[in-house]
């Protein structure tokens, strides 16, 4: 919608301002009434908020105060920033109509036919001589029969169809996020005045073309052949309020945008509560320790008994359990280890709230030796499985 | 615009000057010479009136209908259908919608009930009706809907299939419809019919001419 070409009026051939609000324009020059004309101007409506400022803050709060969340960050996090942005959408509304030749199922059953039928002397042959052929003949004569007669539907009656007309995934979120909202109070939807909705917020511009979405959204007009043509599409540029807080929790900075119109979350990221993974990762460690330890206690009071000859035999078994035993209490630490470092966050979607990774974890200390050990294994089973020459 | 500049000359064509019209109109009005003026359509202009409105109520606005008056001329060797047919009451005018709305399905069962009244049941205004919605559906398609009408309605009493039926318009005009607003919604002025208030929301703050 950014008209920035000049126009020149058609009375006085003065420069004229491209219309921002209205078609109606006037000349400044000769002061003639005109009238624009080109197909990118639309009607502008504006979806009023559903909920007040202290509302928003209150949803806001809610989703703050999520089990994840490290706790008290509903009260501690600081608000820094507060805004509201107007996302542009398309609204096409319109007509689409034809007659659709639907066919009608009737089933028709002579009843009183049949009956007489299973009494006639015909059918009672047919009964007694056996024959397969005869019988079914006489059955169909008293089966109901489906009967399709030709029918039409005449339609008549509008659409609407709803696309972005802004890149949405700069916010992290898409319209069917917004879809249902907009939808369900579109009735309440009123003309907006760009100057009054600045004074609110940020009105974001329209950067995906109508043409774009006439093509791949809607079918071309006059299409006919039997199906319904649309007989008149009304494109509107309706605005949905969105609120962004920024916060601040401790040295980091999130994001959360909230609908104004149903006081869903759309997107963003919150930091995730470290107190669980780390008893996560203390749990597994200790379990880890407890369990080798339970197994070398084992091993020692088995091998005190043994006579130097059975120790011999029992040797490489006692070996790989000890192996095993430290694979495990290895992976118990490794997992500790993820649990502690990994950069979790909440990311806020249209969907719910979802666990995710901010970034790569860190490696491991425990890499060396599981390098050692994955190229042990690798080397072994090369080794095994090399194909042996023949003698 | 095919090189042509989008600014057109806004003027009554009759009388030249300026006609009435908001922000989002496509179609304007001259109260003095009662003419709807089309700007897209070189200036073509269409007689408009106001209807007066047949029940009582309280603040008014006007909203702007295409009215279109023609025949249905039918092709059908049937003569049960054609019977069943010729019971039916022949419709009248078809008001289609020419204001914006967001939900036009309200607007169907309007289109036949209009259709339905008596002849001779509308009266025109005398008085120039204020405020009046803004007019932003040109007059396109409305022979097309006006057949699409005619045969639903016959389908109510016979199946149309394979009819063959075109409809021909003697008439379009624009005509503005008294709407009152009422706690709890909207209620036109011909027929009594209630909408929902936020059907018409948009016109919350109706452009005054």
């Amino acid at each position: 919608m950014a008209l920035t070409r000049t126009l020149s009026c058609p009375a006085c051939a003065g420069a004229v301002a491209p219309p921002v609000v209205s078609r109606k324009i006037r000349c400044p020059y000769c002061g003639k009434a005109l009238y624009y004309a080109g197909e990118d101007f639309l009607p502008r409506l504006v979806l009023p908020p559903a909920f007040s400022e202290a509302e928003t803050r209150g949803l806001l709060e809610r989703i703050l105060r999520q089990r994840l969340l490290p706790p008290g960050m509903a009260d501690r996090s600081r608000v820094l920033d507060r805004r509201r942005l107007y996302l542009p959408f398309y609204l096409l509304t319109g007509r689409r109509g034809g007659v659709l030749e639907t066919g009608r199922e009737r089933v028709v059953s002579d009843a009183l036919g049949g009956r007489l039928a299973r009494f006639s002397p015909l059918n009672r042959l047919a009964a007694a001589s056996g024959d397969p052929e005869l019988v079914q003949m006489a059955g169909r004569v008293e089966r109901p029969r489906v009967v399709v007669e030709e029918d039409s539907r005449v339609v008549l009656g509008d659409f609407r169809y709803f696309y972005p007309a802004a890149s949405l995934k700069e916010w992290g979120f898409d319209d069917g996020d917004l879809r249902e909202a907009a939808l369900a109070r579109l009735e309440t939807a009123r003309p907006a005045r760009l100057e009054e909705m600045a004074a609110h917020g940020e009105v974001v511009d329209p950067t995906i073309p109508l043409e774009t979405i006439l093509e791949k959204g809607v079918a071309g007009p006059g299409g006919r052949g039997g199906e319904l043509a649309i007989l008149e599409v009304q494109p509107a540029l309706l605005f949905l309020p969105v609120a962004v807080f920024s916060l601040a929790w401790g040295p980091r900075l999130f994001d959360v945008m909230i609908s104004e119109l149903d006081g869903k979350a759309l997107s963003g990221t919150l930091p995730v509560r470290r107190d669980w993974p780390v008893a996560a990762g203390a749990l597994f460690t200790a379990a880890a320790g407890f369990f080798s330890g339970q197994v070398l206690r084992a091993l020692w009071a088995a091998s005190s008994g043994l006579t130097p000859a059975q120790t011999q035999v029992l040797r490489p078994w006692g070996l790989m359990v000890l192996a095993v035993t430290f694979l495990l209490a290895a992976g118990g630490l490794d997992v500790a280890w993820a649990l502690l470092r990994t950069p979790f966050v909440l990311r806020v979607t249209g969907a719910g709230p979802r666990l995710d990774r901010e970034g790569p974890v860190p490696p491991s200390p425990l890499n060396p030796l599981r390098r050692l050990l994955a190229a042990a294994l690798v080397e072994g089973a090369a080794g095994a499985l090399a194909p042996r020459s023949r003698r | 615009m095919n090189g042509r500049s989008p600014l057109l000359p806004l003027s009554c064509p009759r009388c030249g000057s300026d006609p009435l019209g908001g922000g989002a109109s496509r179609v304007f009005l001259c109260p003095s010479c009662r003419l709807a003026v089309v700007p897209e359509e070189g200036s073509r202009t269409y007689p408009a009136f106001a209807l007066r409105p047949r029940i009582p109520g309280g603040r008014r606005t006007y909203l702007p209908f295409w009215r279109v008056t023609g025949q249905l001329i039918l092709r059908e060797d049937h003569p049960d259908k054609l019977a069943a047919w010729r019971r039916l009451k022949p419709l009248g005018a078809f008001f289609f919608p020419a204001f914006l709305l967001l939900r036009m399905g309200y607007y169907d069962d309007l289109t036949l009930r209009y259709g339905l009244l008596e002849e001779g049941s509308l009266e025109e205004d005398d008085g120039w009706p204020v405020p009046v919605a803004d007019g932003v559906r040109l007059a396109r398609g409305l022979q097309e809907q006006a057949r699409l009408s005619w045969l639903a309605y016959l389908d109510r009493a016979a199946d149309v299939t394979g009819l063959e039926a075109r409809f021909e318009a003697e008439k379009v005009d624009y005509a503005l419809v008294p709407f009152f607003l009422e706690k709890e919604g909207w209620r036109d002025g011909l027929l009594g019919i209630r909408f929902p208030k936020g059907l018409l929301a948009a016109l919350e703050t109706p452009p005054v001419p």
